[in-house]
């Protein structure tokens, strides 16, 4: 699914490069479930960043279901972000402005699906969340956990085959995390591709693969069961 | 469609949630969509819409032309000329304004009206709403008397729903009335009656020129053509002899516009101005609300918004903005055309000036382009930023990037540019002004009253018998307490009304047809003393000079100058050849007056005597010791008590006249000193608001600065002096721009040249001073700033 070739990330200063990735090589196939973690600074957020298309200015070869990203101009990378990847922030990132319903209607708006299918979608995904009795409330409304479920239930509603998940855990407490890694997991094993970022050796066992980033250089890769052990 | 209610849902609801960002943009929209309404509403009227006649497009203003004098009224022998040879006009109508007093029936009113030929309406278009118009012999002496009233007459004076038939007294004769006119005839002023010509040429001799002449070109609204066949007919009436007089010819349309073109030309420029200075300032407002809003679009962005999509949702935020600041800035338009209307009296086709169609389409296309021009650049500067950086947890949040800072700074420094464009316009217009207003007028218009009268020729039709009309009354004004002194003169300085007569200068000659035109005035004795005109040389009038004595003329110091410059005018014989026949000798030499503006240079000009030259119409002046106004009962009593049916009609004081005569000045002054107070105050708030980000965004370097010692004063400096840099930038852009613009303006500028470098520099000054004090507020502010806790908040 995912092919990074030497690719890097750096910022140029008064005093020359400062590098955040260097020589990244990465594959990522179809469900996996890979876990990126590192120290503060490693890079991790900024790797995941260029496999979902929102940071564009880095060196090197991507390709993402077949298509060379970096030959992409930026219109076209946003295209190929609408239709296959999903998010989850930390913070969840939800739209105070927007209630539940509208939080999860705009990705579909955005990918231009009609009035009446968005309906139907919306009601879906509140059905699937159990959190229909939330929809006309907005987020400042609703718990962490309530607001991560409704950012998890926004990132599938277009049903991406990839989410992106960057420390999707990191404000809950620990059983709202464990439910939403258990979620993560049952998507996994639907067929959906997850790559997140945590500093959680126990979120990281649901995956199925590990790499570490350190000063923007990747790790030899670990299975998850080693780093338990590691651990 | 679905896409757009969306936007629209949700920019609605995200610019209520900051009701305090919404409110000033708002009302920073509607107060320039609002003044570029109003303007509008007038320069539509006046400038855009058609006349409400028929094909207006080929009426035009047919006056008389001759050596010195451009453009001058018609005489009549020149009206039958043209009718007679001009093959240029389909037609040509006539008419001459007058007044007459109604009496007869309830109480006696002087009534504006107009003497008009029979062919006139039926050429312009207006046919009587009830009744017929008037035929052609009806304009022949001696035809029977007829009139058509006003509608405004008929409601006021007449209960009957029909009138036609009845018969009316007017300036003492019977006229029976023919017909009622519609309201809104857009010529003329508001006469309430017109009665036809009834002229023939002894009494209106070549050398009068006094009508009004209208005509409707036959070929079409070519004016170069049209002008070319009036210049061949003026030629061949002139190698005829008839005339050694010329043509020339206006279109109606833009001669009823005349003077107030420019003036409105530069004050719609003006408001425009001031749209483009709200713009600027509602965009800087967006730009500093983007910083706040990264975050959003960052999200949007990450879930699948693309740029396109997220610059089109803020851009309805712009519009839902601009649409509601049009429909308030529509409320504050209609109540400033209210405003225009009653302050602006004097401007033609004012009772026309109105909110409509025309008007409601104008400000929705301004309120669209404004949502469009102060939106798109923060729309496309917010839709561009880092939005990764903006989703890293701890990223941060409120920054301005440097390109953001660089824009907002632009267009605060266009701000302060277009200000000061505006604020020296309207310094020039307010010197201007002062020096209208310093101007010498002549004579004194303090406490002194004016009333008309006009004595009905039935009833006054000798001479002596207006003579003694006026004798009377003014032994008994001057009776009266509180009464300085009273005098009568046949045209009030300054009341709109002026004619001229050929003049002969004995042992001068000049051919018939080009005698050197003077103003003429009957005045009484008292005339120069009660309006406190200077006496320059020998004597003014007395009451000894009378019909049986030697007949004498006093001339004003510009008719001394242009003719009798190497020679004492005192002894001299003048001939003016209207209302006096046979030789007058000049007695005395008076101070130029300010006749028809204070603005206006003042004309050479004869007085004569109105005992020696009787006249039924006359405007009687009272000089009151205390307040004139508290005469008028008193004054009005004693012209009953002459004639208890003679009128009285359009009392005012002169200093009414001198505030009137300026009053379109005034006008224009007062909206570009208003709009650019606007633009000055929005441009206050644009500096405001900038530095007040500044400093937000430099807390930290500011709690730094002071870890390391700097003082509060320096912290000051610091702020304002990055507010200054900006100002100063303005102020140069500003007069690069300033200088070459006001010299559009030098058509409306007294006294004062367009480049005046003490309004230049006034206003720099000034608009220096107000921005600095926009400066020290976020200043004051950063310099309290608590140096620890500005560094841990980092």
């Amino acid at each position: 699914m995912i092919q990074l070739r030497n690719v890097e990330r750096f910022f140029e200063s008064g005093a020359g490069r400062t590098y955040v990735l260097r020589r990244v090589n990465l594959d990522v196939r179809e469900r996996d479930f890979l876990t990126i973690m590192g120290p503060s600074g490693a890079g991790k957020s900024t790797l995941l960043a260029i496999l979902g298309m929102l940071d564009g200015s880095w060196s090197g070869e991507f390709e993402f279901l077949g298509r060379p990203v970096h030959a992409l101009n930026r219109k076209e990378r946003a295209e190929l972000n609408k239709k296959h990847v999903g998010f989850v922030f930390q913070s969840y990132h939800l739209l105070d402005n927007l209630t539940v319903y509208e939080n999860l209607e705009l990705p579909l708006s955005y990918k231009n699906v009609k009035g009446s299918d968005r309906a139907s979608l919306v009601c879906d995904a509140l059905d699937r969340f159990g959190i229909v009795g939330k929809k006309d409330l907005y987020p400042s409304q609703l718990s962490g956990g309530q607001q991560q479920l409704v950012a998890v239930a926004r990132a599938l509603i277009i049903n991406p085959p990839l989410i992106l998940a960057d420390e999707p855990t990191g404000n809950l407490h620990s059983s709202q995390g464990q439910e939403i890694m258990e979620l993560f997991k049952k998507l996994n094993e639907g067929g959906t591709t997850i790559i997140q970022v945590t500093h959680s050796e126990a979120n990281a066992a649901y995956g199925n693969r590990i790499i570490r980033l350190l000063d923007g250089w990747i790790q030899p890769e670990t299975r998850p069961q080693e780093a338990a052990r590691k651990g | 469609m679905d896409h757009l209610i969306q936007d629209l849902r949700y920019g609605t609801r995200t610019l209520l949630k900051s009701p305090g960002f919404t409110a000033v943009a708002v009302l920073t929209l509607a107060l320039g969509i609002g003044a570029n309404t109003a303007i509008f509403s007038v320069v539509d009227t006046l400038l855009l819409r058609p006349l409400p006649l028929k094909d207006p497009g080929r009426l035009v203003l047919v006056r008389d032309t001759q050596p010195g004098v451009d453009s001058a009224p018609a005489s009549y022998p020149e009206y039958l000329d043209w009718k007679e040879r001009s093959k240029t006009f389909e037609a040509l109508g006539a008419f001459f304004t007058t007044t007459f007093s109604l009496t007869g029936k309830g109480e006696p009113e002087e009534l504006p009206a107009l003497r008009i030929s029979a062919g006139l309406f039926p050429m312009l278009g207006p046919s009587p709403a009830q009744g017929r118009g008037f035929r052609p012999e009806e304009e022949k002496p001696g035809a029977e008397r007829v009139a058509l009233i006003s509608h405004a007459l008929w409601q006021r004076r007449f209960n009957s729903p029909s009138v036609l038939g009845t018969p009316i007294t007017l300036a003492g004769e019977p006229y029976t009335v023919v017909g009622v006119m519609p309201p809104g005839i857009a010529f003329g002023g508001h006469p309430d009656v017109y009665i036809p010509f009834r002229l023939d040429e002894k009494r209106a001799p070549r050398g009068l020129h006094f009508m009004t002449v209208l005509g409707r070109l036959r070929s079409g609204p070519d004016m170069t053509r049209a002008r070319a066949e009036v210049e061949s007919m003026a030629a061949r009436l002139r190698a005829e002899a008839v005339t050694r007089h010329g043509i020339v010819i206006t279109p109606l349309q833009e001669q009823m516009v005349g003077d107030t073109r420019p003036a409105l030309l530069v004050l719609f420029g003006a408001v425009g101005l001031v749209l483009l200075i709200a713009c600027a300032n509602v965009a800087n407002l967006l730009l500093a609300r983007a910083a706040s809003r990264q975050k959003e679009i960052a999200i949007r962005r990450a879930v699948g918004a693309s740029r396109s999509r997220l610059i089109r949702q803020l851009l309805t935020e712009s519009l839902v903005l601009s649409l509601v600041g049009g429909g308030l800035g529509l409320l504050l338009a209609w109540w400033g055309v209210d405003l225009l209307v009653s302050a602006g009296a004097r401007l033609p086709r004012i009772e026309e000036i109105r909110i409509d169609g025309t008007v409601l389409a104008f400000t929705a296309g301004v309120a669209l382009l404004t949502g469009l021009l102060f939106g798109l650049a923060p729309a496309l500067q917010a839709s561009s930023a880092d939005f990764h950086e903006s989703l890293k947890e701890g990223g941060r949040q409120t920054g301005l990037g440097s390109g953001r800072q660089r824009l907002r700074s632009l267009l605060v420094v266009s701000e302060v540019a277009l200000s000061l464009v505006l604020l020296i316009g309207a310094g020039l217009l307010i010197r201007s002004f002062v020096r209208v207003l310093d101007n010498d007028m002549g004579f004194d218009p303090s406490r002194v009253l004016a009333l008309d009268l006009s004595l009905p020729l039935s009833s006054y039709g000798e001479p002596e018998k207006q003579a003694a009309f006026f004798k009377e009354l003014l032994a008994r004004v001057n009776r009266l307490p509180g009464v300085k002194g009273a005098a009568v003169v046949s045209h009030l300085p300054l009341g709109g009304n002026n004619t001229n007569s050929g003049l002969l200068i004995e042992g001068r000659t000049w051919p018939r047809d080009e005698l050197p035109l003077a103003d003429d005035r009957l005045v009484s004795a008292d005339y120069f003393r009660v309006l406190g005109i200077h006496l320059v040389r020998g004597r003014t009038f007395t009451p000894r000079d009378v019909e049986s004595s030697l007949h004498v003329a006093v001339i004003n110091e510009s008719l001394a100058r242009r003719f009798f410059s190497h020679t004492d005018p005192i002894g001299k014989r003048i001939d003016m050849q209207w209302k006096t026949s046979g030789w007058q000798e000049i007695v005395g030499v008076v101070g130029d007056i300010k006749h028809d503006g204070l603005d206006l240079p003042s004309e050479p000009a004869v007085y004569v005597p109105y005992l020696q030259t009787p006249d039924s119409g006359m405007t009687l002046v009272v000089r009151a010791t205390g307040d004139s106004l508290g005469l008028v009962g008193a004054v009005r009593a004693q012209v009953y008590g002459v004639d208890r049916n003679q009128p009285v009609s359009r009392v005012r004081t002169m200093e009414e006249l001198v505030a009137e005569s300026v009053g379109p000045r005034r006008l224009s002054m007062s909206l570009l000193s208003g709009f650019a107070s606007l633009a000055l105050f929005l441009a206050a708030v644009g500096i405001y608001g900038v530095m007040s980000t500044s400093v937000a965004q430099r807390t930290h370097e500011i709690g730094v600065r002071m870890a390391l010692g700097a003082r509060r004063a320096d912290v000051i400096r610091l702020v304002v002096g990055q507010g200054a840099k900006l100002t100063l930038a303005g102020l140069g852009l500003g007069l690069a721009v300033a200088l070459p613009l006001t010299r559009l303006l030098s058509v409306l500028l007294f006294g004062v040249s367009a480049t005046d470098p003490l309004t230049f520099c006034g206003v720099s000054f000034l608009l220096t001073v107000v921005a600095l004090l926009a400066c020290y507020l976020p200043a004051r502010r950063a310099s309290r700033v608590d140096p620890m806790a500005a560094i841990r908040c980092e």
